[in-house]
């Protein structure tokens, strides 16, 4: 990996600006990050440099949802939040979702997005203990769905993982009969 | 700034300091601490969760006074939860930003959580081992660190907490989705387990890229020292799970072990291969290195990451004896910018900052080789 200049202000972001300042009445050089730059009102607004994240999801919801172009097509486009208020549009700006209502107003939008992210778009991991104790149903169907995906893809490691869990799942069920 | 003016604020600072803040900066993290016993290659493991509460807006769309309403009600469920009884709670309007940075460096709170103007909290153990962060990109975002690599063990005390956290909030999440997080990158588990780790041999060999195509693929990312959009420096590797909705904790937390255990074998064996080809050359950069640390006027932050690495490297190697390794990752703690400047009172100046620092390592070093 290339060696860049480090912020001399936090010593821990890259460099991305070179500002001259006055220290002792001589003029300095400095090499300072955006975020210190953008601190010390440096920076105008909209010349800030975009965010990684929000740079990723440029490019994934471009890819997934397709180009800008084609975005007036958007199922989306013209929806907002109930709860929040916010439109569809900001997300795909800046890639966060406002409340966890938006998760139920734009499921279909975010679906593919999921999927396209995470090579799924149904949780399988823990869930909240109260939850545990009334909904602690493990959907076995649905896991056997993730299963049969993972090996048509030749994702063998992941399907590994499938079928361990079921194993386990089923076990368990068996165990309480 | 006139010298009454100066005294004045400085005078104000101090006022202003949290009652328990110095607590954590006069202590070595137990994480640090106990990683002497372990090996230098995996430095430390940390697991954290992203938890959002129903309703009410994320912190990038709410209002301050409803992220004020989320610090309330995390302040009464810490209240309530006895392995919580012995946190301390810091608002985020209290802390001198100062005192943000430190804890920034000691990894207590992320870059961009000290860097928001939003309403936030921050809750920490006393030995800074399990912490909560309210209202950074999710309402709560709750850590668990460990000493070397120890992912089982971080998942077991971070879901303690969550379990614990879940009885007394109304924590967002549905079947299908799982726990709904603001970034759908975090979506489902909420989940990022890394590890801290050491490669110098690797990067010496020019091999880290190689090494990182092979060991990682898409679901594991490997990023710089203070996380996220930072740079390596004193090559040291941040590796954690990409992924986080499909799979469940476990998976994702073995998966990430097998992949931090391949990296620290290939780091042996890089090791090995330097010492078997380049002994020479390899003594000669570690003594240089030391040279440079026992003498040197004037030293950056990334100057020093840069020898210290080298200096570990030689212990590790037996090459240099009489260093001792949690002391050279202590002095990693203490030279960084923020805790030069409590620890011992350096002026914000980086030049002023780089003469103290070498001064400081000079006798640290010279004292104990």
């Amino acid at each position: 990996m290339a060696k860049k200049q480090r912020c001399q202000i936090c010593e821990m972001h890259s460099a991305t600006l070179r500002i001259k300042a006055l220290k002792n009445g001589a003029e300095v050089e400095m090499h300072i990050c955006d975020d210190c730059a953008r601190f010390k009102g440096l920076v105008e607004k909209g010349r800030e440099s975009e965010s990684e994240l929000a740079a990723f999801f440029k490019t994934a919801s471009q890819n997934i949802l397709g180009t800008e172009a084609d975005s007036d097509n958007l199922q989306g486009k013209n929806l907002s939040c109930s709860n929040c208020r916010m439109p569809f549009t900001k997300f795909q700006q800046d890639g966060l979702l406002g409340c966890s209502q938006c998760y139920s107003v734009f499921q279909y939008e975010l679906e593919p997005l999921l999927k396209r992210i995470h090579g799924s778009a149904k949780h399988i991991g823990s869930r909240p203990r109260p939850l545990r104790i009334i909904a602690n149903q493990p959907d076995i169907e649905a896991l056997k769905q993730e299963l049969h995906l993972a090996i048509s893809q030749e994702n063998f490691e992941r399907a590994a993982d499938f079928r361990d869990l079921i194993r386990d799942l089923e076990q368990e069920e068996n165990n309480k009969k | 700034m006139k010298n009454s003016t100066k005294k004045r604020s400085e005078a104000a600072e101090k006022e202003a300091i949290p009652e328990g803040l110095m607590h954590y900066f006069n202590q070595v993290p137990v994480w640090l601490d106990r990683a002497a016993e372990g090996d230098n290659i995996i430095l430390s493991t940390r697991i954290r969760l992203a938890r959002n509460l129903t309703k009410l807006p994320l912190p990038g769309q709410a209002r301050r006074e409803q992220l004020k309403s989320v610090i309330q009600k995390v302040k009464k469920a810490v209240g309530e939860i006895k392995i919580c009884r012995e946190m301390a709670l810091f608002s985020k309007d209290d802390l001198p930003p100062l005192y943000k940075n430190a804890f920034v460096e000691r990894r207590i709170i992320s870059p961009a959580f000290s860097e928001a103007d939003l309403p936030g909290l921050v809750a920490i153990d006393p030995d800074e081992q399990l912490g909560i962060m309210v209202n950074e990109e999710d309402h709560l975002r709750i850590q668990a660190v460990q000493a070397g690599l120890s992912l089982h063990e971080a998942w077991r005390q971070i879901s303690r907490l969550d379990d614990e956290l879940s009885e007394h909030l109304d924590v967002a999440f549905t079947p299908q989705f799982g726990y709904l997080t603001s970034c759908p990158t975090n979506t489902g588990t909420g989940m990022r387990a890394s590890i801290l780790i050491h490669l110098p041999a690797l990067s010496m060999a020019d091999e880290i890229d190689k090494t990182i195509k092979k060991l990682a693929p898409n679901e594991i990312a490997v990023r710089g020292f203070y996380g996220e959009g930072t740079d390596v420096v004193g090559n040291i590797y941040q590796i954690s799970n990409q992924l986080t909705l499909g799979r469940t904790e476990t998976s994702l937390i073995n998966r990430l072990e097998i992949v931090a255990d391949k990296f620290s074998e290939m780091e042996q064996e890089a090791r090995q291969r330097l010492l078997d080809q380049q002994k020479v050359e390899i003594e000669d950069r570690i003594f240089r290195s030391l040279a440079v640390m026992k003498s040197a006027r004037l030293m950056s932050s990334h100057e020093f990451m840069k020898y210290i690495s080298m200096l570990l490297l030689g212990v590790d190697l037996e090459i240099l004896s009489g260093l001792n390794p949690l002391e050279l990752k202590k002095l990693m703690i203490y030279t960084q910018p923020a805790h030069m400047q409590i620890m011992y009172k350096s002026s914000a100046d980086a030049q002023a900052r780089d003469i103290l620092r070498a001064e400081i390592v000079r006798q640290k070093i010279n004292s104990s080789s």
